[in-house]
Parts: structure tokens; sequence; C-alpha cells
């Protein structure tokens, strides 16, 4: 009996997951994984990965035919809930492989291909993601990474930007340029790769919050069979549009209840503490509008996976999307630059260690720009929603 | 109760989109229509200052969601009238367990009735010394609500009170003065005060809302149609972006507004907390969107005959009224800190 099989029991469900937590998770797993090496943080997920998997709980949301249960959304806010509230490890490694891979090769990919890869994928194999190029960021449609056919296979030359986790990972779903001569969005097609491929460097890019979770690409006569082609030759950016759509909103709802959890508790030992902020007017109001705004962000969230559950249609629920990445980024921001100033000088000594069981003001605030800046810039989101939500002309 | 709610919002609109559109309510600052008493009108008939008001008083008993339904929609229309005031001093009474004094039912009757408005004190700290009061409300309110001792609340009669009108930079809604010299207490309601402030609040925060709504609506249409360089000025990324960010705050606003009703209907330590929170956050979104709709009409933003001045001039009330918003977050921090304590989970989502 796994845990995932009580699902149709909501408050055995829950309290199965809550129970399971406490008695697997080790108390002091942050310390391990927050202090250690981005290696030995990958090798705690991988651990935890499989410890859900036994439960039902790595993959629920996928299809049975490839080891899920089709958990609807109620049934995944709850998993998502509990562990937000226990504050387990985030799988930062596999969200590509729990998203963005079943979102492109179950409406798109072939029965081999299905087969093949989401199997494996749902046991803990590391997929990563080769869209973004140099000089191609917010404007994907202009990649040029090249890859031209050599009898059964491809042979792709380029270079690939923002790559997250692709260190770590097993494959890589690729876009490529295979027709130069048409328009931009036509010649595009989309390639599974295999990162042990000869010919394919990775190196990780260093950021400014001292980790290194994206990498760079670079290709050298690397050769992809053809069978590992999704979608038909030159139709990879209409694949790419099912990658991107993939239905991230649970993962943006659990983002959300940590940071209630994060929020409730710094504000808690402040106050245990007699924390010298609470006295200052300035910083302990801000502190209220950041909790009031995080508040409106949770609830922006339910009202979006509750539309998603009614059966509201996609381009309803695309410009949801949309305003919650601007909201939620936005506040994630605020967040950081006020627990920053909470902090004041002391808050600049650099800690060895970041955490994902409390807000550390620095590094959140300097991490806070991926958010704003990744999943496609706040830019581009005010674009989609000016121009698709209120209808304003394009420019 | 979804169902009904969404039944009295649609009938609101309807009302307020023939009654009150932008030409009507320019008609009535210029003095040339009497909207007002037009809409006072059609509020008593469609009960629409009841809408809050449990049904054995006559009311419709949406509580706290149904009055923010009703603010938000004037707010949005930029309606006139004394509704604010009347509508929550109306609530405040029925759940003060008062209702059933004589002079108080008969009060309520006539508002119901369409005999009588009312009105509120502005702040409801009492102004220091000799200062008058501020009231929010017509000249020729029967009766105002305003603080008393401690916790208490005052309900003074103003049948024959003579309040001074005041002119105030929000033409949609009326403000008088009034000497403590002529405070007649009718009634007093003990321990009301929390109450209050949490209804004021919402009722505050939902035409803030709404408001912020109405007048970016009406910024976006006219950004689609007025062209400059050849092309629409809604077309320009500067401008655009701009509009994409208060489309995504004034939802934010919305669902602080929410949240507030969520847990004022629900009587819960998280009522004071979120009503002040949403009046505090609401109110200074509000305030931001409806400026920078003025700025986004350009030149046409600074004459009369637009409408950005309206919003942005009732919004600017809407954030003085009350109590300051330092204040508001620091009861709201109190209230947190307290609920903590004790236990109580106030930012679970149902």
């Amino acid at each position: 009996m796994m845990i995932i099989d009580l699902r149709n029991d909501v408050p055995a469900f829950r309290s199965a997951i809550r129970d399971w937590i406490a008695q697997t998770l080790p108390r002091d797993w942050a310390l391990v994984a927050d202090r250690g090496t981005e290696d030995e943080n990958v090798a705690y997920q991988r651990w935890w990965f499989g410890e859900l998997a036994k439960q039902g709980l790595s993959v629920p949301h996928w299809p049975s035919a490839y080891g899920g249960v089709d958990l609807d959304i109620s049934g995944q806010m709850i998993v998502a809930d509990e562990m937000a509230r226990a504050g387990s490890p985030m799988l930062n490694v596999y969200i590509v492989t729990l998203n963005h891979l079943p979102g492109t090769l179950i409406p798109c990919g072939t029965d081999e291909q299905r087969a093949r890869y989401l199997p494996p994928a749902s046991r803990g194999a590391v997929w990563c993601q080769g869209f973004s190029e140099p000089g191609a960021g917010s404007d994907l449609a202009s990649l040029r990474c090249r890859a031209v056919r050599d009898g059964d296979h491809y042979v792709i030359n380029g270079q690939k930007i923002w790559s997250s986790m692709s260190r770590f990972a097993e494959h890589c779903i690729l876009l490529v340029r295979t027709d130069p001569d048409s328009v931009k969005h036509a010649g595009i097609s989309f390639l599974i790769m295999d990162m042990d491929t000869p010919g394919l460097e990775v190196r990780p890019i260093e950021q400014i919050d001292g980790q290194a979770d994206f990498s760079e690409l670079f290709l050298t006569d690397v050769r992809v069979p053809v069978a590992n082609l999704v979608g038909a030759e030159n139709d990879g950016w209409r694949v790419a549009q099912a990658t991107l759509a993939s239905e991230r909103g649970v993962l943006a709802f659990e983002a959300g209840e940590r940071r209630r959890h994060l929020m409730e508790d710094y504000y808690r030992e402040a106050s245990a503490s007699k924390a010298a902020w609470l006295e200052d007017d300035e910083l302990r109001r801000q502190f209220m509008t950041v909790l009031a705004d995080m508040q409106a962000s949770r609830r922006l969230i339910r009202d979006l996976l509750h539309d998603h559950e009614n059966g509201e249609p996609h381009a309803t629920t695309a410009m949801a999307s949309a305003r919650i990445k601007l909201f939620q980024t936005t506040l994630i921001q605020k967040l950081g630059d006020l627990v920053a100033r909470i902090e004041g000088l002391e808050g600049h000594i650099r800690q060895p260690f970041h955490s994902q069981r409390r807000l550390v003001g620095m590094f959140d605030y300097i991490n806070s720009f991926s958010w704003t800046i990744s999943g496609g810039t706040n830019e581009i989101m005010r674009n989609l929603i000016a121009e698709r939500g209120l209808g304003l002309p394009r420019g | 109760m979804d169902d009904l709610l969404a039944e009295v919002r649609e009938s609101i609109t309807t009302v307020l989109d023939e009654q009150c559109s932008s030409l009507a309510v320019h008609s009535f600052i210029d003095g040339r229509d009497a909207l007002d008493t037009r809409l006072l009108q059609l509020a008593t008939e469609l009960g629409w200052l009841a809408v809050a008001l449990p049904e054995e008083q006559g009311g419709i008993g949406l509580g706290a969601a149904g009055l923010a339904i009703l603010h938000f929609e004037l707010g949005r229309a930029a309606a006139p009238g004394p509704f604010l005031a009347t509508s929550v001093v109306l609530e405040v009474l029925a759940r003060s367990g008062m209702a059933g004094e004589a002079a108080v039912a008969a009060l309520i009757a006539d508002v119901l009735g369409g005999a009588a408005t009312l009105a509120v004190a502005a702040k409801v700290e009492p102004p220091r010394g000799d200062a008058p009061a501020w009231l929010l409300g017509e000249v020729n309110a029967r009766a105002a609500l305003v603080a008393g001792e401690g916790d208490d609340l005052v309900l003074i009669d103003l049948a024959d009170a003579a309040p001074e009108p005041v002119t105030i930079w929000d033409e949609t809604r009326a403000m008088v003065s009034l000497s403590l010299s002529q405070y007649k207490p009718l009634v007093t309601l003990p321990g009301a005060r929390p109450m209050f402030e949490a209804l004021f609040a919402i009722a505050i925060a939902a035409d803030s809302a709404g408001a912020a709504r109405g007048t970016l609506d009406r910024t976006i249409s006219y950004m689609k149609e007025r062209e400059q360089f050849g092309r629409p000025i809604g077309s320009f990324q500067a401008l655009k972006h701009r509009a994409a960010d208060h489309q995504v705050n004034a939802i934010g606003a919305d669902q602080l507004v929410r949240q507030a009703v969520d847990h004022i209907d629900a009587g819960g330590p998280g009522a004071v907390l979120w009503s002040a929170m949403a009046k505090a956050n609401a109110t200074e979104a509000a305030a931001k969107i409806a400026g920078d709709c003025v700025q986004l009409h350009g030149g046409v933003g600074y004459t009369r005959e637009y409408d950005p001045h309206l919003y942005l001039k009732r919004v600017r009330l809407n954030e003085m009224l009350l109590a300051p918003n330092a204040v508001l977050r620091d009861q709201a921090e109190r209230a947190f800190g307290a609920a903590l304590r004790a236990g109580h989970d106030v930012l679970e989502i149902a």
C-alpha cells in the first residue's frame, strides 16, 4: 500500500503524507542540504525523489500508463501543500523532468518516445532544456543553433544558454534550426539529445547569487538520431509551445505556500526574540504590506488552479499565468529587498550557505532576479498582459 | 451564495451602466443633474443599502461580501451619493445588538424606506480639543456614527443639528463638519468599534479597488483610440507596460478585498488584520493607478471634462478615511502577532 492509494479519501491522504514526511525526512536535512555543495544538494534531491517514488508521490499527476495516477489538481495541491508545510527539499533538479517533458511528449511525441523516456523519467532521470541562445533570449524564435541532416542523424553545431541544472541531466530537449532559409518560426525542429553525446560541452555559468544552476551548452558536430525528432521536421516551434504551456501552476502554488511559511516563521522568530526591526515603523509596516501582497498572490494562484479544474480555456489561464508571474516575482523581489534591509549591515556578511528553510536577506534579494528574469522576463509578461490581455495594439 | 452574489453584482452593474455613465457623472458634478438623488432612490427600491443587512432586518443577508460588491461597483462607476456612510452605518447598527432599540429600529426603517441617509466620522479618532468633527455624508443626514469611550461607538442625532457643508476635492461624495457642542447622542453601541472599523475598511477598500478598475478600463480604451506619431499610444511599450502593471496590481487589490471579506464574515481573529490591510494596500494601489491614469491620458487628463480626475480625487479621499494607513498597518501587525501567539492560523485560505 502506497500513500497515493489513499488519494480518494482527502483527510486520510493528507494526514498520511504529513506523518510519512515526519517519519522519513531527517529533522536536520536543511542544514545538510543548504550548507553543502550544489552536488550534495542534488544528491539530497535524488534521495528524496526516490523516497517519494516509493509512495507514488513523485509523478502522481502523470497518466497511469507512465507511472502516475492522473492525480487531479486538487490532489496535487494537497501534496504540494504538505510538502510546503513540512519544508521538504525542493526538487529543482526535476522541474523539466516532471513538467516540460510529459507536457511535450504526451501530446507531441511518438509512442516509442513516450515508452522509452517517460518511465525512466518517472524514476528520476534528470532532463534539461536547451532553448535559449546568447542571441535568442526573449526573442526565442531567432535561434540559430544549426542541425544538418546526415543520413539517419542530425549534425548539430551551435550554442545554448540558461540551461537549468544541465550539469546533472541525462537528456536534453533541444530546439535547433533545420531550415535556415525559411522565416523565423518555421524551420525550427525539436530534438531529444543525450547529454553524454560526443561534441557536447557543458560549462556552468557563475551566477550573481554565488550558485551555478544554469549552464551554457557548446555543441560541436553533435550527432543526434533522426528518431529523436519530436513532431515533424521544421515543426519544432509548435512543439515548443506545448512545452512552454505545460502546466506549472502547482509549482507556483507550492512556491507561494513555502513563502507563506517562511514569512510566518520569520515574523514569529522576530517577535519571540524582540527583534529591533519590529520597533522600526517603516520596516514593520513594510513587512505587513508585503505580507498582504503575499496573501493576494496566493489567492491569485488558487483562482488560476480552480479555473484549470473547471476547464477554462487555455488562453484565459495562460493570461492568468502571466499576471501571476508578474505579481509573484515582483513580490519575491520586494520581500528579498525588505529582509535585506532588515538584516542591515550584518546581512552583508556572506554566509557559506543559502537556505530553503528560512529567509536570508541578501541571498534572497540577489536571487530574486532569477525570478524576474527567467521563465520569460517580466517585460515579456507585461507585453503579453497588455497585448493579449488588455488588447493594446502591438508596437 | 456565490450565485446570489453574482446575481446581485449583475443587477448593480446593469443599473449603474445605464444610469451612471461618465456623461451622467459629469452632469452631476456640473450641477445639471441630481444623479445622487436618483441613484439613492434606485438603490432604495432595489435594496442595495440593505445588501449586507441580515434578512430579519429587511436585508439581503450577504454580509461583508455584499458590502464589498456594492462598493466595488459604485467605485467603478465613480457613483455620487451617500452610499459609503449609509450602508456601513446601517450594517453596524444591525450587527451591534442595538437594532431592537426603538430609536434605532425606526432609523433603520427610515433609511431602508428612503426617508433618511446616514453619516459617519470620516476619521475614527475623535478630533482634538474643540476642533469640529468631519463627517462623511450629506448635509441633511439624519444621524451619524462617531467614536465614543474606548471601543464604544455613539450614534448622534443630526435631525436638529446644523452641520456645515465643506467643499472637498472629491466631487462625487459629500462631507460636513459638526462641532462637538452639537453632539446629541441617540444611542451608544458598546464595544462596536472593531466591527465598525472592519466594515468601514472593507467598504473603502472595495470602493478603491472598483475605482482603480474603472479608471484603468477607461484609460486602456483611451490608449487604443488616441493616436500620436501615426499610431495608437497604447502601442508604445513605455505606456503599455505601465498599463500591465496597473492591471496586475488592481487584481491584487481585489484579492485583498476578498481576503478581508472571508475573515469578516467568518468572524475570526483575522478580521482586524485583513480588513486593515485591505484598506491600507488597496487604497494605496488605487491611488497609484488613478494617478498614473491621469498621466497616461496626457493633456486631456488634466481637463475637468475627462474622467481620470474624478477617480483620482475619490481614491485619494478614500486613502485618508477611517485612519492613516500607517496606523492600520500597526493595528494589523498587532493582530497578526496576537493571532500567532494564540495559535490561530490567519494565513490559511479555505
